[in-house]
């Protein structure tokens, strides 16, 4: 296994202080904190969210995230942009797509319990059919779908959506006890290979093991959660796993970069 | 390769688990399952010995679990030290059990699930429990949680209950699993385990944390911190790099590993 690709890696609220100012002391601080911590686990690229923009709002973070120029300064970083029906909107969301691409965006992340609106909702169907067309992966944390809180998920919106979106990679993240509900989404891991499940909460007892060897280890993607979940465990639990070197390389980087690559935007 | 060598560290430790289990979780798909895979898991990660309960005597029978431990007992001998559940509805049958078998058995202890049994550890239907296990100096876990959780039934898992058992019960070797849970909730039992010298804390679950030993180990010191990983519930391979990337000497990494779960549970 040669690196980590970590496609779930957070920029906290404070750390939004760091701007565009590529030579002041903040930012020389932050990229120094930034390179110890993938020196350590061997991260060579990542895909950064930005905290401010799930908890606060989207717009504000987003542009807080973008403004921090990290992606010129590191090689290997790229952005997660939050991304909510209002963007469709406000802008003209190819335009919008395709600028956020030039910044170095390569994923869309959606809350739609979080920021309160229809998983399938009027403007996201729009939005989804755009993605499809440009192949532009999303990322969505089943916990979203849990509308009552407990743990009963709205599952058929999302085969309505991966049936209609075929080819717009859909990464679902399933965060703590989540990981738990598997019969929820193991249909549509069957029928939808435009699915892939994001690893870090895969906590059961050789779930990775049980996956890879159910669906192939082409389906899943490596992240770490970073900092709701320390990195290492992440790291280590791939490092320990019963399967191949060749499987580990396809969940560690490979899975995610053949994704990126195959984004179509001019 | 990551931060913590964790292959080579490993070998450097012995390793005690003293929470898991074997038998079905309810309701909850695991993969390969069976007894075998389990003890191979643990054994490759330097596991000299596991204490377990039986999952059928949690969410199933106090009864029933007994069939499960001498079945499973036939196929590991003493590598697994048992606790017998203790159903809190069911007191006079639950004591009966234990009594009958913990001379027949490698027993090690007592497992309660209050959340199963909807009643709060402070309950009087576990006050014969608390006095059984004082006179025969038999260290009890429970499964704590916080209350503040989107699962109502958590409650009957809050672990600051123990305040009012162990004032009426002093002494007793209390065992808070999963240590309330939650990292927003630890600060709390760490003072209420600063206060009781016999409770112990085990943050086996879904919480990673590694700066919690130091905060522990900072309040209470290296000695009541247990390693344990719920499996099947959760894979070990976890655990153990929770603990690995712990800002912490070697020493203190030896007694919440090891030496901890050897004294409390009397093992040679």
């Amino acid at each position: 296994m040669n690196y980590f690709f970590d496609v779930n890696h957070w920029l906290g609220n404070d750390d939004h202080c760091f701007q565009d100012q590529e030579d002041s002391q903040a930012n020389k601080e932050m990229i120094k904190k930034i390179r110890k911590r993938f020196d350590q686990n061997n991260i060579k690229k990542c895909i950064i969210t930005s905290k401010l923009a799930l908890g606060y709002d989207w717009k504000t973070g987003n542009n807080s995230l973008l403004n921090t120029c990290l992606s010129k300064s590191m090689e290997g970083i790229y952005y997660g942009l939050v991304l909510n029906p209002d963007v469709y909107f406000r802008y003209d969301f190819i335009d919008y797509l395709k600028e956020a691409f030039k910044s170095d965006v390569r994923l869309l992340r959606i809350f739609p319990r979080s920021q309160l609106f229809y998983l399938n909702d009027h403007y996201m169907k729009s939005i989804y059919k755009i993605l499809s067309e440009k192949k532009f992966p999303v990322m969505l944390d089943l916990k979203q779908l849990d509308i009552t809180g407990n743990k009963y998920f709205d599952i058929d919106v999302l085969d309505k959506i991966l049936s209609k979106n075929t080819d717009m990679p859909f990464i679902l993240e399933t965060t703590l006890k989540q990981c738990m509900f598997s019969r929820y989404y193991f249909p549509l891991l069957e029928q939808f290979k435009n699915l892939y499940l994001e690893v870090s909460n895969l906590l059961l007892y050789n779930q990775i093991e049980h996956y890879v060897e159910k669906f192939g280890s082409d389906r899943l993607i490596f992240g770490t959660n970073y900092p709701n979940l320390p990195i290492e465990i992440n790291t280590a639990r791939i490092d320990l796993s019963d399967i191949s070197e060749e499987d580990k390389e396809n969940i560690t980087h490979r899975n995610i970069e053949k994704i990126i690559d195959e984004i179509e935007i001019d | 390769m990551t931060k913590i060598k964790i292959k080579e560290e490993i070998k450097e430790f012995k390793i005690i688990d003293s929470h898991m289990h074997l038998g079905e979780f309810a309701n909850i798909l695991t993969y390969k399952n069976d007894p075998e895979e389990i003890i191979r898991l643990e054994k490759r990660f330097n596991v000299k010995k596991v204490i377990c309960s039986s999952l059928l005597g949690i969410f199933g029978s106090p009864r029933l679990q007994i069939r499960d431990v001498l079945d499973a007992e036939k196929k590991f001998g003493d590598y697994i030290g048992w606790q017998i559940v203790y159903e809190g509805n069911q007191p006079e049958l639950s004591l009966d059990i234990i009594e009958s078998y913990r001379q027949k058995i490698s027993f090690v202890g007592v497992k309660i699930w209050s959340v199963g049994s909807s009643l709060y550890l402070d309950d009087k239907k576990y006050y014969p429990l608390w006095e059984y296990a004082i006179a025969n100096d038999i260290a009890v876990s429970a499964h704590t949680w916080s209350p503040f959780t989107d699962n109502p039934k958590q409650i009957y898992g809050n672990p600051l209950r123990f305040e009012n058992v162990l004032k009426d019960f002093p002494g007793l070797k209390v065992i808070l699993i999963h240590s309330g849970g939650k990292i927003d909730f630890y600060d709390e039992v760490i003072e209420l385990a600063k206060k009781h010298d016999t409770m112990y804390l085990d943050f086996s679950g879904d919480c990673f944390y590694p700066p919690v030993f130091k905060k522990v180990i900072n309040s209470i010191g290296s000695e009541r911190a247990l390693f344990g990983t719920d499996m099947p519930m959760m894979d070990i391979r976890y655990h153990i790099a929770n603990v690995l990337a712990a800002d912490l000497p070697y020493s203190d990494k030896e007694d919440i590993f090891y030496n901890n779960a050897a004294r409390l549970f009397k093992i040679k």
